[in-house]
């Protein structure tokens, strides 16, 4: 598989599982890290696809 | 007057969304989407609205004020010159800059291979996965500021990514400003959250309408699965906008379905739409319709949705008959033809919108509008008109 593909699915732009996987350890609250992620995520993934739809 | 305005702001609010439900309201409610036009009332140059939103916003308002408007678009010109300027579509002509400042923004249609914006033999990338192949190929192409993916990056290509999301942040932002106006000016937004048929993107922004037209005979099965690919990931950005509370409905702004033959519509615009629409409408989200053209082909296609799914906008096509056809299931909105706004007599005006409103609009579910997005050609004397129409035969 081509290692630049990060097939992200609708809402994402580089999936979580992605950047969890860079972290060197997780030590607190998972669900959190994911949470914060996921919610820049939606907005930036907004961005690509206004300027389809909007733009 | 602050407490009365407030009253109206409930009451228009609550008229829109009754009507919109195919209900009866206490009188049709006018949900008018204005662009140029609001620049003309206002005393602004179209380029003012359309690279200052604070100005589209304050002309919308004061239209919204003086006309009785129930609903409207905050900025229906929509196109903002700061973003784009910033973030540089090659796709757009805008007035001040390659246009006169009193001419409404241009899409540049794409009118060969070598122009569109998306190559025929790029239908596996964007199959493959829609997201990478729009950030990837399709953006860094349609902006004269981005690099493309491998070559030498520069610092005008870091810029420009940033501010462009910076600049849609801010636009979304400005939002506030637009809503608190509206109040004050007791108008309700008309919509919220975007939509456009898999197919219409391919039309529009991707490969153009005369380069789609070749596809759907030369490799139909790409286009098929172009169509079913971006279906999911239009669904989610549709979904991201609409208003949390499922009362406004998503604005859906239809382009080239009435542009190619029955098979064709049932085979390539049809069916993925339908799709997105029924997940919506699961989902608590009504979609305006808004069709541009004339899509009376297409009625019985259209009837298939559930009952409530949509308002149905009416352009080109014979609003009667649209009645006829959907009337039960739908709320209509529009019908008021656009050159009767610009050549007609205010008395033809005012005369056309009571005989819709009293048979379109009868038992309710029926919202008056200009057939298309009213523009710098709509006489003064004329909205006023259909104003004076709906306070006068519309009240139930």
């Amino acid at each position: 598989m081509d290692k630049d593909k990060l097939n992200p699915k609708p809402g994402e732009l580089i999936p979580w599982e992605i950047k969890e996987k860079e972290y060197e350890k997780i030590t607190g609250d998972k669900e959190l890290l994911k949470s914060q992620w996921e919610k820049v995520e939606l907005i930036a993934n907004r961005f690509i696809w206004a300027i389809l739809t909007d733009f | 007057m602050v407490e009365d305005m407030e009253k109206k702001y409930r009451d228009s609010f609550n008229r829109y969304i009754k009507a919109m439900k195919n209900e009866k309201p206490d009188r049709v409610p006018m949900r008018v989407l204005a662009a140029e036009f609001v620049a003309k009332y206002s005393g602004y140059t179209v380029q003012e609205v359309t690279y200052d939103y604070n100005k589209a916003y304050e002309a919308t308002a004061l239209c919204a004020k003086d006309f009785m408007w129930d609903a409207a678009n905050p900025n229906q010109i929509y196109e903002w010159g700061g973003l784009i300027d910033h973030f540089g579509q090659k796709y757009y002509k805008l007035p001040g800059r390659e246009l006169p400042p009193n001419i409404g923004f241009q899409y540049i249609e794409p009118v060969d291979e070598e122009g569109a914006y998306m190559k025929e033999d790029e239908y596996d990338r964007l199959i493959e996965n829609p997201t990478e192949f729009l950030a990837n190929v399709w953006i860094p192409r349609i902006s004269s500021q981005l690099t493309d993916v491998g070559e030498p990056n520069t610092y005008r290509n870091n810029m420009t990514w940033l501010k462009g999301g910076i600049a849609l942040m801010d636009y979304v932002q400005s939002f506030r400003y637009a809503f608190g106006l509206f109040k004050k000016s007791g108008c309700a937004f008309a919509l919220s959250g975007i939509l456009k048929a898999p197919f219409d993107i391919l039309a529009d922004k991707l490969r153009g309408f005369r380069q789609v037209s070749y596809d759907v005979y030369r490799q139909p099965e790409k286009v098929l699965a172009a169509c079913e690919a971006l279906t999911p990931y239009l669904y989610q950005n549709a979904i991201y906008t609409a208003d949390p509370e499922g009362k406004l409905p998503v604005g859906l702004w239809l382009h080239r379905g009435t542009l190619f033959s029955e098979d064709m519509y049932k085979k390539f615009f049809w069916p993925t739409l339908k799709e997105i629409l029924i997940q919506l409408y699961k989902e608590g989200h009504q979609t305006l319709w808004y069709g541009e053209g004339d899509w009376q082909r297409w009625l019985k296609y259209t009837a298939e949705l559930p009952d409530g799914c949509i308002i149905y906008h009416v352009d080109k096509e014979d609003i009667f008959e649209a009645q006829k056809a959907l009337g039960d299931k739908f709320c209509i909105s529009g019908g008021i033809p656009n050159d009767l706004l610009a050549f007609g007599a205010p008395s033809e005006v005012k005369e056309y919108c009571s005989k819709v409103i009293k048979t379109i609009g009868k038992d309710g579910g029926y919202i008056l509008d200009a057939s298309a997005i009213m523009q710098s050609d709509a006489r003064i004397e004329n909205v006023k008109a259909m104003t004076e129409a709906t306070l006068e035969y519309g009240v139930y």
